[in-house]
């Protein structure tokens, strides 16, 4: 055979070797992110084992104001539309904004009305709670960084044409707070 | 204040160090350079003067040669040689002075160093602990499974640390290891003759780490530098960066999935910044093991020598922060809470 067909033939298996390469991470990125996403939901699906022990004290001490329990509820139908499979960061968002009223609900009434620290498990919940939104802000962060590798590796050359022809996969958002970042004057420009 | 004065005040002063076991002796050591009165320093501006000057015409002599008697051709030898040795003699003494008065003040840097070092691990509330063996650790974790030729701690230290949640008491080591291997070369004579050579070579590694009890979760390896795998199962954690990282080995998957939460990821990729070649065990008797390559765990910023006695009493009279080790116990610290039961 002649050598410069050898070349071309080699050239060729190479350039194939590196698309498949290219094709697979993409799609290993993108299992990895809908998996950090499933990571988030999990974690804040904990909340349902702390919900209704929570429940029960704020509706058993008149302390707590009634919004701190319609809260819960409205939180515990929140967390059961959430889905492993569809990525849903405004969802997340909502329900993230009622745990944060409901925390904050509870932490008001407990200084206002000290006593309430000696109801045996609030201690331990207030813990649990605590333990609870660390594990969501660091889940929260692991599917940003996936995100950020997947939205990287279709977007980079190239992987933007493997992907323009085989993967044909979109750009996903990360999560932001709206919230908190409502509080910045600064707004990056992209 | 006269070098002999201060060089007595040192060797005082280094006996009461090496008798010193308490806050108190240290401190009292301190003192002594304070009562002295004058600052702790050698005055050897006589000697640096000397051996300036002998190197400046040493210098001299090696340039006459080039610029007057080299471009000439026949007659000059013997004082081209009788200058050199001259030259050579003078710049040894030189240099010679120059090492000593350098040697001399290290000596006040060395000994401060000492009882910093000292101090620092008295305030983290260290102590010198029994060496278990080598043996008994390599059969407990796989991180102190290296090296082929030997193995040894070069020191052991147990403390003990209070958090707002787990108290635990632990202990340090410092690993010294060699691997010994063969390397072939090849030669080649003046006549051109190639030869083909064989010689031994001897590399040697230090690794450093944490040992405690951690009893929330049994047969687990996160590692991220290579060494003996333990479990026959591998778990794959969500985060891309870790994953990139670390290789974990397990027991049992579930084990690793309930451990390895959100925050303890996190965690992990964290304290991955502070420490090189990391690697984290807990083996099936609730003993956890946290290696690395730096050697600078128990290290401290020390801003004052002996040479400022005042300063450095009152920089003793502090708590002296250990930044790295604080890092890693509180690392610990949140596995632990992220790990135990709230109910």
């Amino acid at each position: 055979m002649d050598t410069s067909i050898i070349v071309l033939l080699v050239i060729l298996a190479l350039v194939a070797l590196a698309v498949i390469m290219i094709y697979n991470g993409i799609i290993t990125r993108k299992n990895a992110v809908q998996r950090a996403w499933a990571g988030v939901v999990t974690q804040e699906r904990q909340k349902n084992k702390i919900l209704p022990e929570l429940e029960r004290i704020v509706s058993e001490h008149k302390e707590f104001e009634t919004q701190v329990l319609s809260d819960i509820t409205k939180l515990r139908s929140g967390l059961t539309q959430l889905s492993d499979g569809d990525i849903n960061p405004q969802g997340l968002g909502d329900i993230e904004k009622l745990m944060k009223s409901v925390s904050s609900g509870i932490q008001v009434t407990m200084e206002a009305y000290p006593d309430l620290k000696t109801v045996t498990p609030m201690t331990n919940l207030m813990k649990e709670i605590a333990e609870q939104q660390e594990n969501i802000g660091a889940a929260l962060r692991i599917f940003n960084q996936n995100v950020e590798a997947f939205n990287s590796g279709i977007e980079v050359f190239p992987n933007n044409l493997v992907n323009s022809m085989l993967n044909k996969e979109q750009l996903i958002a990360v999560f932001s707070d709206d919230e908190a970042s409502a509080g910045f004057d600064y707004k990056p420009n992209f | 204040m006269s070098n002999r004065q201060v060089k007595a005040l040192l060797k005082d002063i280094k006996r009461s160090v090496d008798l010193a076991d308490s806050k108190p002796d240290l401190l009292d050591t301190v003192q002594k350079a304070i009562d002295f009165g004058q600052p702790v320093a050698f005055n050897y501006t006589r000697h640096i003067v000397i051996a300036v000057l002998c190197i400046c015409i040493s210098a001299l002599l090696i340039a006459g040669i080039f610029w007057r008697f080299l471009p000439a051709t026949t007659g000059i030898y013997d004082y081209v040689n009788e200058s050199l040795v001259a030259s050579a003699i003078l710049m040894l003494m030189g240099v010679g002075v120059l090492g000593y008065v350098v040697f001399q003040n290290k000596k006040i840097g060395d000994l401060s160093a000492r009882i910093f070092k000292m101090d620092a691990m008295l305030d983290n509330h260290f102590v010198v602990a029994p060496s278990p063996g080598t043996k008994s650790l390599q059969t407990r974790f796989s991180d102190f499974d290296r090296g082929n030729y030997s193995r040894e701690i070069r020191s052991y230290y147990h403390s003990h640390y209070d958090g707002e949640e787990h108290d635990f008491d632990f202990n340090y080591y410092h690993f010294h290891y060699v691997n010994k291997r063969t390397v072939t070369y090849t030669t080649t004579d003046s006549k051109g003759r190639t030869q083909v050579s064989t010689k031994t070579v001897y590399d040697h590694f230090d690794r450093y780490g944490i040992i405690l009890p951690f009893t929330y979760v049994r047969g687990i390896q996160i590692f991220e530098s290579s060494a003996g795998q333990h479990y026959q199962h591998q778990y794959s954690a969500e985060s891309l960066v870790f994953r990139k990282r670390f290789n974990v080995y397990c027991r049992d998957q579930f084990s690793a999935a309930k451990f390895l939460k959100p925050a303890v990821i996190v965690a992990i990729e964290d304290i991955a910044g502070l420490f090189k070649q990391l690697n984290i065990e807990i083996n099936v008797d609730g003993q956890m093991c946290i290696a690395f390559d730096n050697a600078d765990l128990l290290g401290a910023e020390q801003s004052y020598d002996l040479e400022h006695p005042q300063a450095f009493l009152k920089e003793l009279k502090g708590e002296t922060q250990m930044v790295r080790l604080n890092s890693m116990l509180s690392f610990v610290h949140q596995l632990m809470r992220h790990s135990d039961s709230n109910f």
